[in-house]
């Protein structure tokens, strides 16, 4: 039997709950407690390492407050050459699995994980993925066995090897299974996703937003033009397609995904959820849940059962926070050492860049992430959390400064396009100048007709009523910074194709949406241009 | 059979009425008192589809003919489908388990494939008339759906077994004991209605079923299905005892003696037995009792003991070797030990006892280890953290599943798994505070400790935290008054010492002039150079000691100020270097120093700091040996500037680094024989100077080579430093 199975076994609804979504319940001080207490057993595990002894500079701390004032705060620069080529040597023990992300300039960054890591991991997502189907406090939907329909990217990226690794921990129905997609190209491991979740049904769809949505818009608009296969003549998928098709037009609507895949929750993450929320659960007939990932720590955050904000996870890592105040100081003087607050100190309505120090023997310490999260609250008297409640607000990297009054975060920009009501495939946005004017410039592929003029004054009049600081830069210095660039269609998917070809990994395949470098936004234009 | 008067009668019909007015009266007492408790809904209407089955049993068993009473019992069955969907729905609920939906399913569609196919007679073809009364004739479906509703019937089983075995409480194990008792009663008694001609059981059984059942929930505090069985089984035994000795005597003097059974022999027997029963009674009942309650008896007997024990005994030890003696066969644990607080906060066994190898021995064979074995617990660990502010025992079963606990330390974790620990109790002083930890290991029975046993083991806990409290003050008490009579002997030395380093000189001083006094004139140049040096040299020393006392005592005062100016910190070790630099050459060491050209300026006192750096190295001087090396560093650590200064002399012991700061400590020498000199004032001033600059000073051990002094400060622009500056300007004010 599988570690986590064992519980769900011989355990009743409430011990489940407790186990593994018990850490809602703790207060502030608890919180704290457990990340000391694992923090100072995680210094004993490695200070006799190379790695450790290089960042700690030969002291081992023997507080807390000792561990914040004598490390510095590192970025993967400084693990680069021990991580890099994914050696064990400098490490306090021989890796479980590694995991890599793309970098800058293309470099993948390597992190290990240990296996004492990875089941506390695992327990933390079956959490997620109890909370992200419950309804209520208390309510355990998942079960060992559930059917989860994957369409992430497949091992070593952290979201392939986190349900890969966890089906060692809880039996798990993948769709395809994690063998498979690792044999597929993502957009066909995509396509046998649903085509098997057809014929499997589904529990958990495990996805990435923008998948999701596009895959909702493709079958809403093309449901009525669904050409008969043969694979459509097996009873199960017959069942599920006569069902949806039925339940549409009960409600006179076209079919679409919910009708097919009904699922018990959806989970997703990223700076697109929150903007497709309501697009996701219309399609999907479920609210989507949130979770805080990254390479470098699997699951950070998640949200609470009523998918409002996100509750820190105790075990996760140790936490610091560098205030928007400091972190801005530390942007304009790289050897800047900013201030760190820990999470009971933290304000609500504040910004912090995230700083974490793994646990259980892994490498990082006093690691920038690189992410921005605003803290919404202090507590959620709604779900009776007592701890600081969380969104996710952009990548580190990810703002866009204009005139030094507003930052532009992923977040804003792309809910200022999707506001608009003009269809976009995609779009890339970075700061230039105009005359020494900085503006803000939006490289975009839209599905229909527009005009860039258009679409210029369509946006800025979303940026002024979402972000109050634009609106401020519009008022007092009357400016309207915004500047489109329309791409010919079909851009974005050549650059996809092209960086395919070129041998370009998953993570590199699609152009960042913000600041994207001088190559990219010429090759960007220069594809529009071949078609034009 | 023509007429049903021959089985139409008052025992025919009674049962099932019974039941049915049995199942009305339960349905109520149900739903009064279940509030809006979903299980006992459900409970409620278990009850009452076996209540509307009894009705239709009993219109059935009073028709007056066949077709008659085939169309109730039609009606019956269809409604007896819906017992087994209510019984498995109710165990789901009740013990929170969860299951696929799909025997929920299934088994909510057998009332109603019933009612679909009753009219066909696929489920019940006819009725025929046998010595009991009606039997229905049963088509081939209902065999195929009565393997069905005994498959949902057993999974209800199932689910109460499994809540039966993961539950620890005594009163919820008991409660569902009646459950699982229940559920037998009507599958045995169905199984009589496959057999035509076998009488139907199953009213009997669904009875028995309801009552128990309700019973179970609402009523179990005011009747004990434990006070039942041990009623039940003290008046079978007592029937026997009596009933044997009276069929014996009537056997025996009816064949030996061939004496007819008179009534005057029945009354007489009657008489003796009459007179014996009572003592008999009472034996027989204790007995059952004890059989029956041995946990509880062994419990109280285990109390009792402890509390004459705890009264009786003053030494802790006894007290505590006492405790686990009678603790661990109460409980029936395979080994449980006391735990408290070492020197260095970690909790360590003080006392142990363990079950022994031989299995019919084994309350007997307890031996008692006066050593302390592990586990050994973190001091500062998340597990007695928790323990600190819990008032309840944890089970190492809910490890795993509090998320507290869940973070618990690797070694702490393993330290449980390997001495199996399965219970541990803190024992919690008066102030609240965790005087000791009461650890249990499993049960021998292999079994979860029951509330039973918790609810002992709490008791004993806090009987025994007291008496742990009493032993704290003792030992607070004996260790002020040694600590007491150190500060005292400590102060002697101080003085002897104080004397000794001023005496040394003044006597240096007192010679040397009384020699140029008495002798001016015959001493030559060099003599008289020689002598006035030595005043001078004396003199200073002198100085030096009585400005160190005058310092400590400032700082005892809380009076010791800092003049605080921007400070080179290179030009601030090299001006110390040079001048200590002819102590070194003095005694053939190596003084060298690693410093880069520049390091940030700090915000400090120059004299202190430089006498800070004097005493270290003078230190590293004094007990390095002869042609030794001193290694002096220098160097900046983020927002600090660190100073190390390694010695070539013994490694201090772990125990002499902790106190080497107190005031007036000195250490001893090499062979520990004696008090190495000075007045040991030099590093405990060293620490309060370094403190005041918002610094921190501690001594480290590097095999092989020495000992490493280190001393932080703090680089001006950090809060620590800006701290200081605000007090400086604030003691200026003063000024």
């Amino acid at each position: 039997m599988l570690p986590e199975d064992k519980y769900f076994q011989s355990r009743d609804d409430a011990a489940i709950w407790q186990r593994y979504c018990g850490f809602l319940d703790l207060s502030v001080d608890e919180f704290m407690e457990i990340q000391e207490g694992l923090l100072m057993e995680q210094i004993d595990l490695v200070a006799g390492t190379p790695l450790a002894r290089r960042i700690m500079g030969g002291r081992k701390p023997r507080s807390l407050q000792e561990f914040r004032n004598t490390v510095p705060l590192t970025t993967y620069d400084d693990y680069q050459t021990y991580l890099g080529d994914q050696g064990d040597d400098a490490l306090q023990e021989k890796p479980y699995f590694w995991v890599h992300t793309s970098g800058r300039g293309g470099n993948f960054k390597w992190i290990p994980y240990t296996q004492a890591a990875f089941s506390v991991f695992a327990r933390y997502v079956i959490g997620g993925l109890i909370l992200g189907s419950a309804s209520r406090q208390g309510e355990v939907n998942f079960r060992p066995g559930t059917r989860i329909l994957f369409t992430m990217a497949p091992r070593p990226y952290a979201s392939g090897s986190l349900f890969y690794y966890l089906s060692e921990y809880v039996t798990l129905r993948t769709i395809p299974s994690m063998k498979e997609v690792e044999t597929l190209e993502f957009q066909d491991a995509i396509q046998r996703a649903f085509k098997l979740g057809l014929r499997s049904g589904v529990d958990v769809i495990a996805a990435i937003s923008s998948v999701l949505v596009k895959m909702g818009e493709r079958m809403a608009g093309q449901t009525e033009k669904m050409s008969p296969s043969l694979s459509m003549l097996h009873p199960v998928v017959l069942y599920r397609l006569l069902r949806g098709i039925l339940r549409a037009k009960l409600q006179q609507r076209k079919m679409l995904p919910r009708d097919l895949w009904p699922a018990g929750a959806v989970m997703t993450g990223g700076a697109d959820t929150a903007i497709y929320k309501n697009e996701l659960a219309r399609y999907w007939g479920q609210v989507p849940y949130e979770v805080y990932a990254a390479t470098e720590s699997l699951l950070i955050a998640v949200q609470n059962w009523n998918r409002k904000y996100m509750t820190f996870l105790p075990g996760s890592a140790f936490f610091e926070f560098v205030p928007q105040s400091e972190w801005l100081k530390s942007r304009e003087d790289p050897s800047y050492q900013p201030g760190t607050v820990l999470l009971n100190e933290l304000e609500s309505g504040q910004v912090y860049e995230v700083i974490v120090s793994h646990f259980y023997g892994m490498p990082l310490m006093r690691y920038r992430i690189g992410d921005l999260v605003q803290v919404m609250s202090l507590d959620d008297p709604d779900t009776g959390v007592k701890l600081p409640q969380i969104t996710f607000k952009s990548r580190a990297d990810g703002l866009i400064d204009l005139a030094g009054m507003t930052k532009l975060d992923e977040k804003t920009v792309w809910q200022a396009i999707a506001s608009t009501g003009i269809a976009i495939e995609d779009w890339s946005a970075r700061k230039e100048y105009e005359n020494n004017q900085p503006h803000l410039r939006l490289y975009v592929e839209p599905r229909e007709k527009v005009e860039a003029a258009h679409l210029e004054h369509l946006v800025d009049e979303q940026l002024r009523e979402i972000d109050v600081d634009y609106r401020d830069l519009g008022g007092l210095l009357g400016l309207q910074p915004v500047r489109v660039t329309l791409l010919s269609t079909g851009t974005f998917g050549r650059y996809f194709e092209a960086k395919r070809n070129n041998g370009a990994h998953l993570a590199h395949l699609k152009p960042p949406h913000m600041n994207a470098n001088d190559n990219t936004i010429n090759m960007l234009v220069g594809l529009s241009e071949v078609n034009g | 059979m023509d007429s049903t008067d021959s089985f139409v009668t008052p025992a025919y019909l009674a049962p099932p009425l019974a039941a049915f007015c049995l199942s009305l009266v339960l349905v109520a007492i149900v739903l009064v008192g279940s509030g809006r408790n979903r299980a006992h809904k459900l409970l409620a209407l278990l009850i009452l589809s076996t209540g509307l089955w009894a009705l239709f049993i009993f219109l059935m068993r009073w028709s007056p003919d066949t077709s008659q009473a085939l169309f109730w019992n039609k009606l019956a069955v269809s409604f007896s489908f819906f017992t087994p969907a209510f019984y498995y729905h109710f165990t789901r609920v009740y013990t929170g388990r969860h299951q696929s939906g799909f025997w929920l399913i299934i088994a909510y569609m057998l009332p109603a494939i019933s009612f679909l196919l009753m009219p066909t007679g696929l489920i019940v073809q006819g009725m025929s008339v046998q010595y009991f009364g009606y039997s229905p004739v049963f088509g081939p479906t209902m065999y195929v759906l009565l393997v069905i509703v005994y498959a949902v019937l057993a999974l209800g089983f199932r689910n109460l077994v499994l809540a039966y075995r993961s539950s620890t409480s005594y009163e919820e194990r008991n409660r569902l004991v009646y459950l699982v008792l229940a559920i037998s009663f009507p599958m045995i008694g169905g199984i009589f209605e496959l057999f035509p001609s076998a009488y139907p059981a199953t009213i009997f059984g669904n009875l028995m079923f309801g009552g128990a059942t309700a019973i179970a929930i609402l009523k179990y505090r005011l009747l004990d299905i434990q006070l039942i069985l041990r009623r039940g089984t003290a008046y079978l035994l007592m029937s026997v005892m009596v009933a044997l000795p009276y069929a014996g005597i009537i056997i025996l003097s009816t064949q030996m003696l061939g004496t007819t059974r008179t009534i005057w022999v029945h009354l007489a027997l009657l008489l003796v037995l009459a007179v014996a029963l009572l003592p008999l009674w009472g034996r027989v009942r204790h007995m059952v009792d004890k059989a029956f309650y041995r946990d509880r008896y062994d419990y109280l007997k285990a109390l009792e003991e402890f509390n004459q024990k705890a009264h009786d005994i003053r030494d802790f030890h006894d007290l505590a070797t006492s405790l686990v003696r009678q603790i661990r066969p109460a409980v029936k644990a395979a080994v449980v030990y006391i735990l408290l607080p070492g020197p260095d906060g970690d909790f360590r066994p003080i006392v142990s006892s363990r079950a022994g190898v031989g299995a019919s021995k084994l309350a007997q064979t307890v031996h008692l280890e006066r050593e302390a074995p592990p586990p050994v617990l973190a001091g500062d660990g998340l597990l007695v953290k928790w323990l600190r502010h819990s008032d309840v025992a944890l089970d190492a079963g809910n490890l795993d599943i509090q998320p507290h606990l869940q973070s618990i330390s690797a070694r702490d974790r393993s330290e449980l798994e390997r001495t199996m620990a399965r219970l541990l109790i803190p024992l919690k002083m008066k102030n609240k505070e965790l005087a000791g930890i009461l650890l249990l290991g499993e049960k021998l029975s292999g079994q979860p400790y029951s509330q039973e046993d918790q609810t002992l083991l709490h008791t004993v806990a806090s009987r025994m935290a007291v008496e742990l409290e009493n032993a704290r003050l003792y030992f607070l008490e004996r260790t002020m008054r040694r600590e007491l009579e150190e500060q005292d002997q400590r102060k002697t030395e101080f003085l002897h010492s104080v004397a000794h380093e001023l005496k040394t000189p003044l006597t240096a001083v007192i010679s040397s002039s009384e020699l140029m006094g008495n002798d001016y004139d015959a001493l030559g140049p060099d003599q008289k150079a020689a002598l006035i040096n030595n005043i001078s040299t004396s003199a200073w020393k002198m100085n030096k000691r009585i400005t160190e006392l005058l310092d400590f005592a400032r700082v005892q005062r809380g009076m010791l100020f800092l003049d605080v100016q921007r400070l080179d910190c290179v030009s601030l070790v090299q001006d110390v270097v040079s001048q200590l630099g002819i102590l070194f050459t003095g005694k053939d060491q190596t003084l060298m120093v690693d410093m880069p050209d520049e390091l940030p300026w700090l915000n400090g006192d120059r004299a202190k700091l430089e006498q800070v750096l004097t005493n270290l190295l003078e230190n590293a001087n004094k007990f390095s040996a002869h042609g030794g090396h001193i290694r002096f560093r220098a160097s900046q650590l983020n927002d600090k500037v660190l100073m190390e200064v390694e010695d070539s002399a013994p490694p201090i012991a772990e125990e002499e680094r902790l106190k080497i700061f107190d005031p007036y400590y000195r250490g001893e020498d090499a062979d520990r024989r004696q008090r190495l000199p000075g007045l040991g004032l030099g590093l405990a001033l060293v620490k309060e100077i370094v403190k005041l600059h918002g610094g921190e000073v501690w001594v480290t051990v590097r095999p092989g080579s020495g000992n490493i002094f280190m001393v932080s400060l703090p680089v001006p622009g950090t809060q620590v430093t800006r701290d200081i500056e605000d007090l400086d300007l604030v003691l200026r004010g003063y000024d």
